[in-house]
């Protein structure tokens, strides 16, 4: 034995054990959950990780487990991160795409969410880097967790003549919030906004309400339905609000409380982002005593958004020829973002586009 | 179900002794699942048969890398490790992919404090999938050749399931003198796909489209009346076995007028078929609608009140619905039953519109889940 470990040194244990994630309230079943994709992740209970499956159209809480003692921290930098997520994954960078990332409150660890292969038969992984930038995989085979089917899923009677179900729902978006699990999801084929309110532990009988989200348009009181791209928890003026950004461009908030089954919700635009504003993702963060939301955007880079007066800010309701609202100032630095999440109260984490595929790095909240 | 070893064919990179460990492939069902090494002193695989599962040990063992030269600092493949008739398996978590070369290496540690550890490795090469359909574009809808210029969305169908993530490069809107439209669609990261993957969604840019949107304001609609565009499906765009679209697909139409109104059910024709035979129920529309919604949207409820089975086939430019019953119709009062989120080329609803005015009157009451349009199948003479 002497011999072999002077060879291995200490064992390390690089793959967490999962026995302690089934005491986890609300992580009922314990085994390998059916993932079919591994999209849009959020953070809920601690220990637990809401995964959103578009191609199985669900929603997983998966126990993650213990997690890797180094917290990502500032100056972190891991370059190349999908060609390792892929080496760890036996494949190329090429044949992956990482869906997003999240950071575990409390440990500082990231996790990405990610494809192996780029059809529909596209495995589902979920990885995670520490602050030394060693990247794991969390092996999904032994796992404690819970299911929920999504309503309104395509049933089989949906299918075409050649027993193909084209209809599906891409999940946008998720967020936790008060007990309550949210979902943000677009159809592909209705023009329909589905924004769910889960509550988590899931129970059989209520699989969410789905509520109908109305932009009301700067001119001539029009009003659509509109589906949310992307939201984040935000309290204004002591009532928790969800802040979303809409498939078209206003960025509007709307009560936790009127999302009720059902009911067609008005949201409140309090900003236009202007033209080719295509939001990815946005997180809340507070600094010098004032909260600020910062958004990812496809073609806009990186938005630090004021949010002073947003309790006080009307909605808006006149024409504009560009942004209106909050006001908002695009970080220069920060471009080509393809995700971002909070790392801590003066950090973020993004994954950029580098010169050598993605990287995945720390840096101080504007 | 027969599990063997396969250790021919395969190029061996370290150089054999008679003493050194065996690298090999193993397969199973003709696919490779693992990677083992066989021939490891005894003393050692008595030492491996004491190590938990997820002993770090397995893989400063044995560790198998993506490719023939992988980099010092790239991750060894996450999978797992176990003895099996004193060999050492290493299954990885994922399936080996066909086209790929992994290097498996072994570290041996030495057999006395004077000696040097021992370090075998070997590449495995796993031969290319064979080709399958080439990737292709099937069809595009709607297929009219004029659309309004508030049209909301297109279909692409292809051949074979396509990868994700490189849709946008390969979609390009171009007006009459070639020039194409600056960011027309929104481009949304997860893709619109079905569940196969053959099938994709693309919308136009609602911030272009909604009026009173800063968008919209700024640089005009993405197709204005009159206009003439084609939509290009762009070649290089690959398949999810790695083939790609050969050629350009272009779909050219012309921007009619915009179409601001409910879908009107009242105003579809039905030609009821006659009683006994098995010809289809035939439903034409005003307007073009939605060639998806189409296919699931409508239900025929027989006089007794249950959904009749059948085939639907929808007609030229998504303006009629067919519906090919499995059993001979019946006489008596029937019904369509049309679940509401039916669509028009534009978004626009049945008893709602996709902008809805609010300073006029409209029932702002929640829309029915469905609505019921009868009509008779009368007696054979």
């Amino acid at each position: 034995m002497s011999r072999l470990f002077s060879l291995v040194s200490v064992a390390a244990v690089l793959v967490a054990s999962f026995a302690a994630a089934a005491d986890i309230k609300g992580l009922t079943e314990s085994g390998k959950p059916d993932l079919k994709s591994a999209g849009p992740l959020a953070f809920g209970p601690k220990g637990v990780l809401f995964v959103g499956d578009t191609q199985g159209a669900a929603i997983f809480a998966i126990g993650v487990g213990e997690a890797p003692k180094a917290a990502l921290g500032e100056g972190f930098k891991a370059e190349g991160i999908d060609t390792k997520v892929a080496s760890l994954l036996g494949t190329t960078a090429a044949d992956i795409a990482i869906n997003d990332v999240a950071i575990e409150p409390g440990t500082g660890i990231a996790y990405l969410s990610v494809s192996r292969g780029k059809g529909p038969g596209a495995e589902p992984a979920i990885c995670r880097v520490d602050g030394a930038g060693q990247v794991t995989s969390l092996p999904l085979d032994k796992v404690a967790f819970a299911k929920v089917a999504l309503t309104n899923a395509p049933t089989a009677g949906q299918a075409d003549k050649k027993g193909r179900n084209l209809r599906s729902e891409a999940i946008t978006d998720l967020a936790f919030v008060d007990g309550k699990l949210y979902i943000a999801g677009l159809s592909n084929e209705e023009f329909a906004s589905k924004l769910r309110a889960i509550p988590f532990p899931f129970t059989a009988a209520d699989t969410g309400a789905s509520v109908e989200i109305i932009h009301t348009s700067h001119r001539a009181a029009l009003e659509t339905r509109s589906p949310v791209r992307t939201f984040v928890p935000f309290i204004v003026g002591g009532e928790p609000q969800l802040l979303a950004a809409y498939t078209c461009t206003p960025l509007v908030s709307f009560p936790v409380s009127s999302l009720k089954a059902g009911e067609k919700v008005r949201g409140k635009t309090i900003a236009e982002l202007g033209n080719r504003n295509q939001p990815i993702d946005m997180i809340v963060y507070e600094k010098g005593g004032k909260q600020y939301l910062l958004l990812a955007n496809t073609a806009r880079g990186v938005m630090k958004i004021s949010t002073d007066t947003i309790d006080k800010q009307p909605a808006l309701t006149e024409p504009v020829t560009d942004k209106a609202g909050l006001t908002y100032e695009t970080i220069a630095d920060l471009k080509e973002v393809q995700q971002l999440d909070k790392l801590n109260d003066k950090q973020a984490v993004l994954l950029v586009k580098g010169t050598n595929g993605l990287d995945l790095k720390a840096v101080a909240l504007p | 179900m027969r599990i063997f070893v396969a250790i021919a064919c395969l190029a061996l990179t370290a150089v054999a002794t008679a003493a050194q460990p065996e690298l090999r492939l193993v397969e199973k069902d003709k696919s490779p699942v693992a990677i083992e090494v066989a021939g490891l002193p005894a003393e050692l695989t008595a030492q491996l048969a004491t190590l938990k599962v997820d002993d770090d040990a397995w893989r400063r063992i044995l560790s198998v890398r993506v490719g023939k030269s992988p980099a010092p600092d790239q991750p060894a493949m996450s999978g797992n490790y176990e003895l099996r008739d004193s060999a050492l398996r290493f299954t990885p978590q994922f399936p080996l992919r066909a086209g790929l070369a992994y290097r498996a290496e072994v570290f041996l540690p030495a057999p006395s404090r004077e000696a040097a550890p021992s370090h075998y490795d070997r590449v495995f090469e796993l031969p290319a999938p064979a080709r399958g359909e080439p990737a292709r574009v099937t069809t595009v809808y709607p297929s009219a050749a004029t659309l309004p210029e508030n049209q909301l969305r297109f279909y692409l169908h292809f051949a074979t399931p396509m990868a994700r993530g490189e849709a946008y490069e390969h979609l390009v809107l171009l007006k009459a003198d070639g020039r194409p439209v600056l960011r027309p669609f929104l481009e949304i990261g997860q893709e619109l796909w079905d569940t196969s993957g053959t099938r994709l969604t693309l919308l136009i840019d609602p911030g272009r489209i909604k009026r009173g949107l800063s968008p919209r304001e700024e640089h005009g609609p993405v197709l204005e009346a009159g206009g003439k565009y084609t939509l290009v499906i762009t070649k290089g765009w690959c398949d999810a076995a790695g083939q790609t679209l050969t050629d350009d697909y272009r779909k050219t139409f012309t921007a009619g007028p915009p179409v601001e109104t409910a879908i009107d059910h009242k105003a579809w024709k039905i030609a009821p078929p006659a009683s006994g035979s098995k010809d289809p129920l035939v439903v034409t529309f005003p307007q073009p609608l939605d060639r998806a919604l189409l296919e699931h949207t409508i239900t025929v409820v027989g006089p007794d009140g249950k959904p009749i089975a059948g085939e639907v086939t929808v007609g030229k430019d998504e303006r009629t619905w067919k519906f090919s019953a499995d059993q001979a119709w019946i006489a008596g009062q029937h019904e369509l039953v049309i679940d509401t989120t039916l669509e028009d080329l534009a978004g626009n609803r049945i008893n709602r519109p996709f902008e809805v005015d609010e300073f006029k009157e409209i029932d702002k009451s929640s829309l029915p889940e469905y609505v019921r349009l009868p009509f008779p199948i009368r007696p054979a003479r």
